[in-house]
């Protein structure tokens, strides 16, 4: 088949389309999917699709690969030859566009769907790209599901959460719940602030005794202070993301109802505790950095001489703030994964 | 040869399955210590597109579990519960989400709505993960929520609503994705005589106007008038299946 000028190509808008068999047999029958199925080049793309949308305009239907193409049901007629341009919408990437040409057509008398259906086979120059992003735009991959082929199947739905909605959404979140959000960025602060001063404290303690001005103390007795702070750290912020989380269980349990994934809630609960976890951990290893200083700044006069342990310092900054991030993250996603989990009505009813 | 095919988007409704639900042999046992409860002891049930049946028993029935099974919430610890005659137990998490997001609509005793969001932006949540962007999904969230009653309080939260207006939102949200079924689960139970009436009014308008299958589990009466089907459910089975057309109801008490 010679390529068809892009400009002459037909363009449809098309999506897929369900129909299924009166259910007699046993539950996993082939037939039961419905395989948009692609083959170019050596590739083989597999889509199964089960329910679609009632509004959509074609129903794709194929099990039978050694067409090398994909058969369609369009509810227009097409002839041979027809240039075609398919367009699906890919979560994620957004429009993902086909061009094929029309090898054959069949009129099927009996099809409840359309009067016609019509094997496509790509052109030449069918973008591998495209064909990859199929490939990868589904949430998951079945491990050689397709029929034998040893193919991989894609699943192109329209159920995702834009990157720009869900931020939309955590933010809004955190920002009626004003009160919550400070209590728990300032819980988050207050250990970091807690932490940062214990790991800031040894290299200032360290300068200053080198100067001479004060005597030098235990070893020991910092690493101590420093694990015990981690350990406050630890157990408070975890606690407390992990209770405002839980508190919100049967928000989880609705979502999920809504047709939320699980990745949706997770990504959610994510962001928020991202935007809480940093707003915390920065205020509060800056905080705790400064602190660490004051014993050297009240004794500017004696010390112009020796120098400000300045790396140490922003190094005990840097772990501050990165163990507070990862604090927060980790508190809040343990308990959202496993209500994400969940059944939406083990959620709903779980008492907190 | 080429030769421009507009997009076409049918929209005749495919009355092809007769049986939209079909519950075969449902059970659910709950662990409680050493003993185990038996919520529902094998419960087989079948229900048309088109229809609007009330589940009906008292409390601790196993209604609200039967609600559960039905509408993809819970795991039946036996039986299978088929959707347009697909095993739901199946489904992998993604085609769960997808039938829960546009083909099942749910409304709770609770509404469950989100408190920090307003009404539209409840009833918008079902739409984003749909994937409509916001041209598309604020004008139809609108217009959803005018059509329950509640178009001058798009912008108001949940604590800012009634009762009955918190459940308008809530059946408002479970048709956001023009659901093929919506289940209700004691839809009226929170709220009065006067709107508790109101609110089955419109689910009954909707199940006409709309050919929405409607399946509610509830012990309030008034739902009887409005259902073409009543299941009388007790002890986690179902004791009784009733056409409405064949009870007899008088005012003030129900006749056989």
């Amino acid at each position: 088949m010679a390529p068809q000028a892009r400009s002459r190509s037909a363009r449809a808008a098309v999506s897929l389309r369900h129909a299924s068999a009166p259910y007699t047999g046993p539950e996993r029958r082939a037939n039961q999917r419905f395989r948009l199925t692609l083959r170019g080049r050596g590739t083989f793309l597999s889509v199964p699709t089960r329910w679609l949308h009632e509004k959509e305009a074609f129903e794709v239907v194929s099990e039978d690969v050694s067409l090398g193409g994909m058969q369609v049901h369009f509810n227009e007629p097409v002839r041979a030859g027809d240039a075609v341009r398919l367009k699906f919408t890919v979560p994620r990437r957004g429009a993902l566009t086909l061009d094929t040409v029309v090898r054959w057509v069949r009129h099927r008398p009996g099809s409840r769907l359309a009067d016609t259906s019509a094997g496509l086979a790509f052109q030449d120059d069918a973008r591998h790209k495209d064909i990859d992003a199929l490939l990868h735009a589904s949430d998951y991959t079945h491990g050689g599901a397709s029929a034998g082929a040893g193919g991989v199947s894609a699943v192109t739905r329209q159920v995702n959460l834009p990157f720009r909605r869900a931020v939309e959404i955590s933010l809004r979140s955190l920002r009626i719940r004003t009160t919550r959000t400070l209590a728990t960025s300032a819980v988050v602060m207050f250990a970091i602030w807690f932490l940062t001063l214990m790991l800031c404290s040894a290299p200032v303690q360290a300068a200053l005794e080198t100067a001479e001005i004060v005597t030098k103390e235990s070893r020991a007795q910092d690493l101590w202070v420093v694990i015990v702070s981690m350990l406050v750290a630890v157990v408070g912020i975890t606690n407390t993301l992990h209770m405002s989380v839980a508190e919100r269980y049967r928000e989880i349990g609705t979502m999920k109802c809504l047709g939320a994934l699980d990745r949706f809630v997770v990504e959610l609960f994510l962001l928020e505790s991202l935007a809480l976890g940093c707003v915390g951990s920065l205020a509060g290893a800056l905080f705790g950095m400064l602190h660490a200083i004051v014993p050297w700044l009240t004794r500017a006069k004696e010390l112009e001489h020796v120098a400000l342990p300045v790396r140490a310092l922003l190094e005990n900054f840097g772990i501050g703030v990165v163990a507070g991030l990862a604090l927060t993250v980790l508190g809040s996603l343990y308990p959202a994964f496993r209500a994400a989990r969940m059944a939406p009505a083990e959620a709903m009813r779980t008492e907190v | 040869m080429a030769r421009k095919l507009k997009p076409v988007v049918q929209r005749k409704s495919t009355g092809r399955q007769e049986y939209t639900v079909v519950c075969r042999d449902v059970k659910k046992e709950y662990a409680l210590g050493t003993q185990t409860v038996h919520a529902l002891r094998g419960v087989s049930l079948e229900i048309k597109r088109g229809e609007y049946i009330s589940i009906m028993g008292p409390s601790g029935s196993g209604k609200s579990t039967l609600f559960n099974m039905i509408g993809g919430l819970d795991h039946p610890s036996g039986g299978k519960v088929f959707i347009d005659e697909v095993d739901i137990a199946q489904l992998d998490p993604f085609e769960l989400a997808w039938l829960r997001c546009r083909k099942i609509g749910y409304i709770f005793q609770t509404f469950n709505l989100i408190p920090v969001m307003t009404a539209l932006e409840n009833v918008t949540l079902p739409m984003i993960f749909a994937g409509l962007t916001p041209d598309d999904y604020l004008p139809k969230g609108a217009q959803v929520l005018r059509s329950v009653g509640l178009g001058d309080r798009l912008h108001h939260k949940p604590t800012e609503l009634s009762g009955g207006q918190q459940q308008r939102v809530a059946i408002a949200r479970s048709l956001a994705n023009d659901p093929a079924i919506v289940l209700a689960d004691e839809p009226t139970g929170n709220l009065d005589l006067k709107t508790g009436r109101e609110i089955i009014n419109l689910l009954r308008a909707l199940n006409k106007k709309k050919g929405v299958t409607i399946i509610s589990a509830t012990h309030d009466l008034k739902m009887i008038d409005v259902s073409d089907r009543i299941f009388w459910i007790r002890d986690g089975a179902i004791a009784k299946v009733e056409e409405r057309g064949k009870m007899k109801i008088s005012v003030g008490a129900i006749g056989e």
